[in-house]
């Protein structure tokens, strides 16, 4: 499923005045296409009108009616875009008309040798090509890429539909489906006997009940990510701020919020500890009173178990016709058959094994249960100190938290309450959650015993049995696509965490190991096994940046994969507005060096002050094609303010002053 | 080849307390194999039964695990331990009887999982690892308070 645009042409649309447009190199060793620009002359603009042209909506546009020109004297823009979608070319075309607001038309058009079809339903077939959830991953600005990438439902699912996991994730929906109505047509055979009615009127309650905890689960699993959202982009905006006392209560509550985390960690990795006791030690101490009364079983019985001869030496003895006491063992004798029959009872070296592995339990069962105590009482104590210094680290946050509220400045104020209800918001949600669960579990206990009842009482009864088949089939694909699933997301992940990890070995001037976990959110580990929590903003833009082009690498690789299983995954290209946001010199080279070689295709929009020189030489051999964005200004700029890019050499001017236009032009400078 | 499994109708405490459910505080699962958590059912059913007569599964047989794992991970000795307790005879240690001998660890882990679910029904407040860690405490303590008064030597009448 590959996606490679071919020409964006824009029309009239927010900066860009008359008609503009851009081709995007398609050539397979040169895949790069660059836009220069200053900042606030359309780069981000050209980025949404990609979006504006495929979905009607660019989210970054704060309004979204005011799409046409305005000092283009004309009422209607437009945005077209040509692609290819698994080499079929396509036209995609956008109108807006200011004039009449909400006149807007799209048209998708096929385009074979020539000649154009309309396709219909336009919307849904750019769904197909790239879901909308999904764009997101391929067509973002820099600086909207630090937060954590795998959080909510929906990017865990955009991601693995990139994996192309989507048709296993269809197949098990329907699965379910069919598997539900099954067992409620079950449910219904088993109301009309009488005996089992009470209990199948039973089941049906219980399982309506689960589906319902199951519904509202997911409904407070998403809003929680939406207040988390929320809270991260509050707590931000504080941060940026230009009140210092708030600037410096911001940075102690992010201190004391990551001495919390360092504590919860500990607070883990103890918990962890603890919980481990009771695999290291339960069937130990419960098996004590087993190893005492079979092993004095077997020391009583040491002269019979094994037994004292062995069955090998016997057949020896039976086979020489000699008996160890030199008698001759003629076949059909009476000592022939003595001996004979002890074969059956011989010592063999599977019972010599299992003697010994059976005594050497008692070994390790002695004095266990002090050891267990010992560690027991050492880890709950220091738990124990742990909880205080949390206790005591929000209760100092708390009183920092006060004084930020108090702060007298409207801006902070209300950033700080939109951040603490978020917060709270979210606590009572996991709150509700920690409770849902909790109450879904013991109904689901009871619906077991329900339906283990159900099941050993109607058993061998013929009406219950062709759609018990059904259920049974049904649950077995529904076990096997599972299994397939899981064992490839988790190869996948794998895949593209040693994909990552190469990448930042090149970079990083500290070294780190990389984990990435299966809801597809990383941590970043030091070699002493410390958990990174707070990387700064050009670190988390590497990470995920690094992550993103290892997911598209790793697709690429199964993009020929004619897997029954598995579709091939979503490849798109990267168009990436000002890739290097926060980013130091080493970081950008760095990242310059890795995006090219796992993209397939890569179109970056980038200021004078992201681009050096020496990028040059990283970067030169990808980049097939090259754009100066010219910002036209009618008011007089003196010579020194006129901005201009070096190029090869070669000096470009981004400003002109032009009486007649105050916009946005594109120029070609691909054979510079 | 001889495989043990579960009795179905104990699915959700299974999944309570192996591989599926997490805990909290640690994000990790109380056993992350089956045949860990099954010896730990054994041992709790022969620790709580002196036989396993009640221990036959009734409902449908899930989550197989075959012999050989017992074996790769040393612990079936545990399972031989019990085959002799249970039969008091050695030669249910011969190979040719494996079916039957691997049998008994099956039925005392189906009846350690009844006791483990009334822990669980008396104390439906506490979380599954409190639990355990309670119920495994109150066992090393008895035994270390045993050991204590064995090795006491009591009054000594010097007279």
């Amino acid at each position: 499923m590959q996606l490679i645009f071919k020409k964006l042409e824009i029309q009239n649309f927010r900066v860009y005045g008359g008609k503009q447009e851009i081709i995007f190199s398609t050539d397979k060793e040169k895949h790069v296409t660059l836009v220069h620009a200053e900042n606030s002359t359309g780069k981000t603009t050209m980025l949404n009108a990609i979006k504006w042209c495929l979905y009607g909506k660019a989210d970054e546009f704060k309004d979204q009616e005011s799409l046409v020109n305005n000092r283009s004297g004309k009422t209607t823009c437009s945005v077209r875009l040509n692609f290819s979608f698994d080499d079929i070319d396509y036209t995609a075309y956008r109108t807006y008309s200011q004039q009449y607001k909400g006149d807007r038309t799209f048209t998708l058009e096929k385009i074979v040798n020539g000649n154009n079809t309309p396709i219909s339903d336009a919307e849904t077939v750019i769904n197909r090509f790239l879901p909308r959830d999904l764009s997101n991953y391929f067509l973002f600005a820099g600086e909207h890429l630090t937060g954590r990438l795998g959080r909510g439902e929906v990017n865990k699912k955009a991601i693995r539909d990139i994996l192309g996991f989507n048709l296993p994730e269809t197949a098990l929906k329907d699965l379910n489906k069919i598997l539900k109505k099954f067992k409620s047509e079950k449910n219904r055979i088993l109301s009309d006997i009488d005996e089992l009615a009470q209990d199948a009127r039973q089941e049906k309650i219980l399982q309506e009940e689960i589906d319902e905890y199951e519904k509202e689960i997911i409904k407070i699993n998403s809003s929680i990510t939406k207040y988390e959202e929320i809270r991260d982009i509050n707590q931000k905006k504080i941060a940026e701020s230009n009140h210092d006392k708030a600037k410096t209560l911001q940075e102690q509550i992010k201190d004391k919020q990551k001495q919390l985390n360092d504590e919860e960690v500990i607070k883990k990795e103890l918990s962890i500890k603890r919980i481990r006791l009771i695999s290291e030690y339960g069937h130990i101490i419960f098996g004590k009173k087993l190893s005492e009364v079979a092993l004095d079983f077997l020391q009583e019985e040491r002269q019979r178990i094994p037994a004292p001869y062995d069955q090998r030496f016997v057949n020896q003895l039976l086979s020489e016709n000699t008996c160890i006491c030199g008698r001759e063992l003629t076949e059909g004798s009476n000592e022939y058959s003595l001996v004979q029959a002890l074969v059956s009872r011989g010592n063999t070296d599977t019972i010599s094994h299992r003697v010994n592995k059976a005594r050497s339990i008692g070994d390790y069962v002695t004095a266990q249960a002090e050891r267990f105590l010992e560690e027991l009482k050492d880890i709950e104590s220091n738990l124990t100190r742990v909880e205080n210094k949390i206790s005591t680290y929000e209760q100092t946050k708390s009183r920092l938290d006060n004084e930020l509220n108090n702060i007298d400045n409207e801006d902070i104020s209300e950033f700080k309450k939109q951040y603490d209800l978020a917060d709270q918001k979210i606590s009572i949600l996991n709150q509700k959650l920690g409770q849902i669960n909790s109450e879904k579990k013991n109904i689901k206990l009871s619906l077991e015993k329900v339906q283990a009842r159900l099941r050993q009482d109607s058993h061998g009864s013929s009406v219950s049995k062709e759609i018990d088949k059904q259920i049974k089939i049904t649950e077995k694909c529904i076990e096997r696509i599972t299994t397939q699933l899981h064992k490839t997301e988790i190869a996948s992940i794998r895949k593209i965490e040693e994909i990552v990890q190469k990448n930042l070995n090149d970079i990083l001037r500290k070294k780190f190991k990389v984990s990435l976990h299966s809801d597809y959110t990383f941590e970043q580990i030091e070699e002493t096994g410390n958990v990174i929590r707070d990387t700064g903003e050009g670190q988390a833009l590497l990470m995920n940046l690094s992550f993103l082009t290892a997911l598209i690498a790793h697709s690429k690789t199964r993009a020929s994969s004619s897997s029954e299983f598995f579709m091939p995954g979503t490849i798109a290209p990267f168009v990436i507005d000002s890739p290097f946001g926060q980013m130091d010199q080493v970081y950008r080279k760095g990242t310059l060096s890795f995006l090219p070689k796992q993209s397939h295709q890569l179109i970056l929009f980038l200021s004078s002050g992201q681009w050096d020189s020496g990028y040059e030489e990283i970067i030169g051999n990808y980049i097939g094609r090259r754009y100066i964005l010219i910002n036209h200004s009618s008011t007089n700029i003196k010579d020194g303010d006129i901005e201009s890019l070096t190029i090869k050499g070669k000096k470009f001017e981004l400003t002109k002053i032009d009486d007649n236009m105050s916009q946005t032009t594109i120029e070609d400078i691909s054979d510079a | 080849m001889p495989n043990v499994h579960f009795d179905e109708s104990y699915s959700s405490l299974i999944d309570r307390l192996a591989i599926k459910e997490k805990d909290t505080c640690s994000g990790q699962p109380i056993y992350k194999k089956y045949y860990n958590l099954r010896i730990f059912l054994a041992m709790v059913g022969r620790h709580h039964h002196v036989n396993c007569d009640h221990g036959k599964i009734q409902g449908r047989k899930i989550h197989e695990v075959p012999d050989r794992l017992f074996e790769t991970n040393n612990l079936d000795g545990y399972a031989y331990l019990l085959a002799l307790d249970s039969t008091k005879d050695g030669e249910i240690l011969r190979g040719n009887n494996d079916n039957e001998m691997w049998s008994y660890l099956e039925k005392y882990a189906n009846l350690g999982m009844q006791i483990v679910d009334s822990w669980f029904s008396k104390e439906p407040h506490l979380n599954t690892v409190d639990i355990l860690i309670s119920q495994i405490k109150i066992e090393a303590l008895n035994q270390v308070q045993t050991s204590e008064d064995n090795d006491n030597p009591g009054e000594i009448n010097f007279s």
